[in-house]
């Protein structure tokens, strides 16, 4: 099969003794009777110069009436186009592709993102289809460390068509506290709740008013012999009234879609771009416009540098509306509440006092929100009674 | 007590005693092989004769056909209904 044969049909007076004579120098196969005087049989192909001598011997008849095996299949594969083609960029793929970084994954990194690390990468080369004989390990390393600080340590590997770039994160220690004298005041006007204490000395205590400024821990503790001047730690909590002024306007704009969304193709290669549209694609201004990007994925969650872009035109016309009271009040009110626990160091609302106003086009929510929240904040700098310059002034 | 094993042994001994003697073996009616030919003497769908060391070994039967052949050996297929070794000169 592998290097082919030949079947041939003889005719001969005696085809019984070619046959024996045949078989004596080589070996013959699928032997069939065609007629009285002829026999079809096949053999090996190199074997058909000695055949071809034999049979001259003989005197008899002889033709070829097919070919068979590899070297036959290859001839007519030859012919096909499409064959030739395929085997071609079967030969080219097993000689470049295990020769080029198509690849290329990240490891170890936790802070700094997967495209910082890449787009540093690329500027030294390795990007897709980089041929890994080019590549510098160490010009990569050295380009990727001074280009991001917070790494210390980076290692390029290359296997087949696979980068992987291994990094570690420098680990930043915690900034240490900060040990200037001081106490804790009050941020606003509050009914001290509860205090921690912690380190320094209370000077409030629970129900007591306060105002904002007022020394709630202090920093300096007499020891009796001495006096130590710390950082004053520790926690006050108390209840706060918020003054609340919020404005809504009253009428909205209403988007309404006139006709079906329009569809525009784009393909990202690398890092260009090909827009698969005509026109410039510039919006009038009541169009909407909404991008999808899919990247095309190998097997195994490969990314290539390919993508597609789908843009979704809509186009809209706007409508002013009155917006109902209920809905305006429902908005300012979950802002209200929004707002104010975002400015809470810790804490949460008690009650509210609210009252929604409609005047001159717009809504207006005003009153008081009762909170309890942490009031204490670190202030520095210790005053120390008795330690005066010359001019009379503490210092 | 002979064992068949120990009998075929010593056939085949005694056939190599004597030179190399043609040998046929046949795989139920529908495959025969022979070592030691001699050539075809005839050959037809009916009837497929061989010589052989001691004259000849004629196969019939329907639809015979020699799959292969070189000097040694050669296969027939077919329906064999009978075997027929005819001594003569050789």
């Amino acid at each position: 099969m592998i290097t082919g044969y030949v079947r041939v049909r003889v005719t001969s007076a005696q085809p019984e003794h070619l046959l024996g004579v045949l078989s004596s120098r080589m070996q013959i196969r699928d032997i069939t009777h065609a007629s009285a005087l002829s026999v079809e049989y096949a053999l090996a192909k190199p074997k058909m110069a000695e055949f071809e001598d034999i049979m001259e011997q003989d005197g008899g008849k002889w033709e070829i009436i097919g070919m068979y095996g590899l070297p036959e299949y290859w001839k007519k594969a030859w012919k096909i186009p499409v064959i030739v083609c395929f085997l071609f960029f079967l030969l080219a793929s097993s000689i470049l592709i295990p020769a080029r970084v198509f690849f290329i994954q990240v490891q170890g990194n936790e802070l700094v993102s997967d495209q910082q690390i890449l787009n540093a990468a690329s500027e030294m080369g390795l990007c897709f289809g980089a041929p890994r004989r080019k590549l510098r390990s160490e010009q990569i390393k050295n380009k990727l460390l001074s280009t991001i600080p917070a790494l210390s340590w980076v290692g390029v590997n290359t296997q087949g068509c696979v980068a992987t770039i291994s990094v570690q994160e420098r680990k930043f220690e915690p900034e240490s506290k900060d040990e200037t004298p001081g106490h804790i005041v009050a941020m606003r006007d509050a009914v001290v709740s509860s205090f921690t204490v912690t380190r320094g000395k209370a000077l409030c205590k629970s129900g007591q008013a306060v105002r904002a400024g007022d020394v709630l821990i202090s920093g300096y503790m007499d020891m009796g012999i001495c006096t130590r001047v710390e950082q004053a730690e520790g926690e006050v909590y108390g209840v706060t009234q918020r003054e609340i002024h919020a404005v809504l306007p009253d009428k909205t704009k209403y988007l309404q879609s006139q006709k079906d969304s329009l569809k525009k193709y784009s393909i990202i290669v690398g890092k260009k771009r090909i827009n698969l549209y005509s026109d410039s694609g510039i919006l009038y201004p009541s169009c909407g416009k909404m991008t999808r990007v899919k990247p095309m994925t190998l097997p195994g969650g490969w990314e290539l540098p390919i993508k597609l872009v789908i843009e979704s035109y809509t186009d809209y016309t706007t409508t002013i509306v009155d917006r109902p009271e209920d809905q305006s009040q429902q908005m300012l009110l979950d802002c209200i509440k929004r707002q104010t626990l975002q400015g809470l160091v810790a804490g949460e609302i008690l009650s509210q006092e609210l009252e929604l106003s409609h005047d001159q086009g717009k809504y207006t929510m005003t009153g008081s929100l009762e909170c309890h929240e942490m009031i204490g904040k670190q202030s520095s700098g210790v005053y120390i009674e008795g330690d005066t310059n010359d001019d009379g002034k503490n210092s | 007590m002979k064992t068949v094993k120990e009998i075929a042994h010593s056939i085949r001994e005694q056939g190599n005693a004597h030179g190399v003697q043609t040998l046929v073996e046949i795989v139920g009616n529908r495959r025969a092989l022979v070592e030691n030919h001699r050539g075809i003497l005839c050959y037809g769908t009916d009837e497929i004769c061989v010589g052989a060391t001691f004259g000849s070994v004629r196969f019939s039967g329907s639809d015979l056909r020699l799959c292969c052949m070189n000097r040694e050996q050669l296969f027939i297929s077919g329906r064999i209904q009978s075997i027929s070794l005819e001594c003569g000169k050789n």
